[in-house]
This record gives C-alpha cells, structure tokens and sequence, in this order.
C-alpha cells in the first residue's frame, strides 16, 4: 500500500499500473501537507492511522 | 511479409504537415513543439550509423517501467531533430541517465522540476558542432537543440513523465526543452572534464547533471581570479537556495566559468580543484540564515553540522567533489553556476560508435 497526498493521485495511480500493481491500496491525505502546522499534522495523522493499520494487517 | 527490423507500431495518417503535427499532439508525444514525422525510413537512417540490433534494450527507465530500446531512442531523436551524426551521443546521455545514481525517476518526477543538462567533452563535441563558446545555453545550434531534445523526448514518451501526471514539478525549467553544451576546450586553460575524470583526451563524454537554475555571475570590475572566485561565492550564497538544505542527499552544484574568468583565475594560480576547494571552504552560509526558513523543514544535514550553533557554517555541497567545474561561453565576462537537485547525481558516460 502506500500514503500520498491528494495531489499526487495519478501520478500513484500512474506509477501502479506501470509497476503492474493497478489495484494497489493508496491512501490519500489532503493537500498541501506543508503549509499545516504540526497540530494539524498531528491531528491528519491520528485520523488516518487506523485505516493505514488496517490496510497494512488485511491481505 | 515486413522484414524492417522496426517494431514500432506504424500508424498512417494523411500526408499534410498539419495532420501529422495534430495526430503528434493529440496523442501527447511531443515537448509542445512540431517534431519531425519519424518515419522508417529516418529511423532506420538513424539506427544506421550505430550497426545495432534495434531492438536492444539499454535498460528499463522509471518511473514508467519500460524497456529503452535503441529504436525507441532512435525514434524519438528523429523526432527532436538529430542529425544520424547525433545519435551515438543521445546514446550516450540516455545510457548516463539510466544510471541508478542520477535517479531519473526522482529527479524528473519531483516538484523541485529540474532539467537534465548535457555536457559534452571531447572531439566529437567539435566534430558535431555543439556550441560551447558564444551563447552556449541558448540557441542556434541544431546539435544543441536536437541533442538535448532527443534526451527530453525519451523521458517523455518512453520514461513517461509528462507535466501534471508522473511529473509533478511545481514549475519546472525552461532548460526541459533542450540543455545541451560543449566545454569550451579550446580556451580553457585548464585540463577537460573528462580528462579529470581519466579518460583520454582522444574520448568523447557526456556529463548529465539534474540542474535546477542557472544563475549568471556577471564580474566586471575585480581583475584578479580570486577576487573573481569571492564575487562567485557571494551569488552562491542565497537565501532560499535549496542546495543547502539538500547536501545530505548529495546535490551538487556545476560551476560554468567563462574563459576571461577562467583566464584569470588560472593566472593567479588556480587549478579546477582549486577552485572547488575554494568554493567549498567559502560558500558556507550561517545557522542562524538557514533556520526555520526555506527547505528547513526537509533539511538533511550531516551529523557534524551543529544545528545549536547559529553561527555554525553550513557548505553549499557536503565536499569539494560535489562541485563541477567547466569552461564555457565566449567573449565577455560571465560565469554561472547550475543549482543541482538532492537525491541524484552527476554522471558522466562515454560516447561510443557502437555499445
């Protein structure tokens, strides 16, 4: 699986198919990531620990 | 029975300029630019001089995935304008950009956007005309613009980064249409880059560098090469310049001093290691300029750089090595030097007749 940012989205979804993965479980986070502060960082990344968990421990 | 030893795909599509162009365009296959119909016949004209199997595979190029077959390079340099002539160097910079080193796939596909610049040493930089005296980096020379157009194309259309999907640079440089240049071996008053490198000076090289910028140092007024040097030092020192940020991820940075500068730094004594060194132990920039600014947040600094000391100097480079120097240009009195990217390095490949 793998985590991106939303404006990266085809370029995953590009990349996937080229390595012969196309149904390869991405995770999208907003974006821009930079602009946040740590707080807000900290806050995306509690929301979407549990669904990158769950996708990392289910084949 | 069609016993071309081609295997592209052939597509017909009505004999006029506009259609071809149009059909081009469409399917995404060019720089934005007209390109050259890359018939049979010009491929084949174009394999021609290199007497290899087409279908022979250089390697696989990221991020798309895919084999880079001599034909695939053949039809893409006939589509940039090469001459046949061109073709073992469009080889050659391909092959240097397949290198695990220069990272092709980070350093095209990143935000950062920097252009693959080729620079050619040797005597097939004469033999081919590629321009490394007056005007250089611009155009009017077709080796120039066809050679560094080739290289774009193929990591294009056969590495597949294409503005707004793989490649996701934020800007990106106009040096993506077409970066290519001869060391000016004729007046330098030092030795070649290749010859540094040890090849020989009979043996032609292309040296790839990821390069973000060119930033022009124009020194008028001091006569002396160290003082030329200082004024180099104060423009490598920028706020905001990302190479210091970057050095732990080895972006290195191309010096491209013009032959009056180079004249007087040779006379004051300089080798280009020198002038390496020289730019190493000086363009070093304060803590307290870089924190909490600019690439700050990315930063990858070595262990040795104390971050609680604001007065603690950080290099441009994390060595001397990291920094190229070439002669180039004509007449006048400006230098540049060539921001490199992070996560890719400098490689330099022979150019051969034949693999």
């Amino acid at each position: 699986m793998s985590v991106i940012t939303s404006a990266f989205t085809k370029a995953a979804h590009t990349r996937a198919a080229a390595l012969g993965m196309p149904g390869v479980r991405i995770v999208v986070l907003p974006s821009p990531l930079a602009s946040r502060s740590v707080a807000e960082v900290q806050r995306l990344a509690h929301e979407y620990a549990q669904e990158i968990v769950g996708l990392l421990s289910t084949s | 029975m069609n016993a071309s030893p081609l295997k592209s795909r052939r597509i017909e599509v009505p004999d006029a300029f506009a259609a071809i162009q149009d059909y081009y365009e469409e399917r995404g296959w060019t720089d934005g630019l007209p390109v050259v119909p890359a018939t049979e016949e010009l491929v084949l004209e174009m394999l021609g001089t290199f007497g290899e199997d087409p279908s022979y595979a250089l390697g696989v190029i990221q991020p798309r995935n895919a084999p880079v077959t001599l034909e695939k390079i053949a039809v893409n340099a006939v589509m940039a304008g090469c001459r046949p002539e061109h073709f073992p160097v469009v080889v050659a910079a391909v092959r240097a950009i397949l290198q695990p080193e220069f990272n092709v796939a980070g350093c095209q596909a990143t935000t950062g956007g920097a252009a693959p610049v080729i620079i050619v040493n040797g005597p097939v930089a004469r033999q081919l005309h590629i321009n490394g005296d007056s005007g250089c980096f611009g155009p009017g020379y077709r080796a120039n613009a066809a050679i560094g157009r080739a290289l774009r194309l193929v990591i294009r259309n056969v590495a597949g980064l294409i503005p707004g999907e793989m490649d996701k640079a934020t800007l990106a440089t106009p040096g993506r249409y077409s970066f290519c240049f001869a060391e000016n071996e004729a007046r330098s008053p030092w030795e070649p880059r290749h010859v540094e490198l040890g090849f020989a000076a009979s043996t032609s090289t292309v040296t790839i560098t990821a390069v973000r910028a060119v930033y022009p140092v124009m020194e008028t007024t001091v006569a002396t090469g160290r003082e030329v040097l200082h004024t180099l030092v104060e423009s490598i020192k920028t706020v905001g310049f990302a190479n210091y940020y970057q050095i732990g991820t080895g972006a290195q940075i191309t010096l491209v001093v013009c032959p009056e500068h180079a004249a007087e730094m040779y006379a004051a004594g300089l080798s280009k290691a020198d002038v390496r060194e020289y730019i190493y132990q000086h363009a070093r920039m304060p803590m307290h300029r870089l924190k909490g600014i600019a690439h700050y947040g990315n930063r990858n600094w070595p262990d040795w750089i104390d971050e609680n000391d604001p007065d603690a100097l950080v290099p441009v480079v994390r060595g001397a090595d990291d920094i190229v120097v070439v002669v180039a240009g004509g007449d006048g009195r400006h230098s540049a030097w060539l921001a490199g990217w992070g996560v890719t390095r400098v490689v330099t490949q022979e150019i051969t007749a034949t693999l």
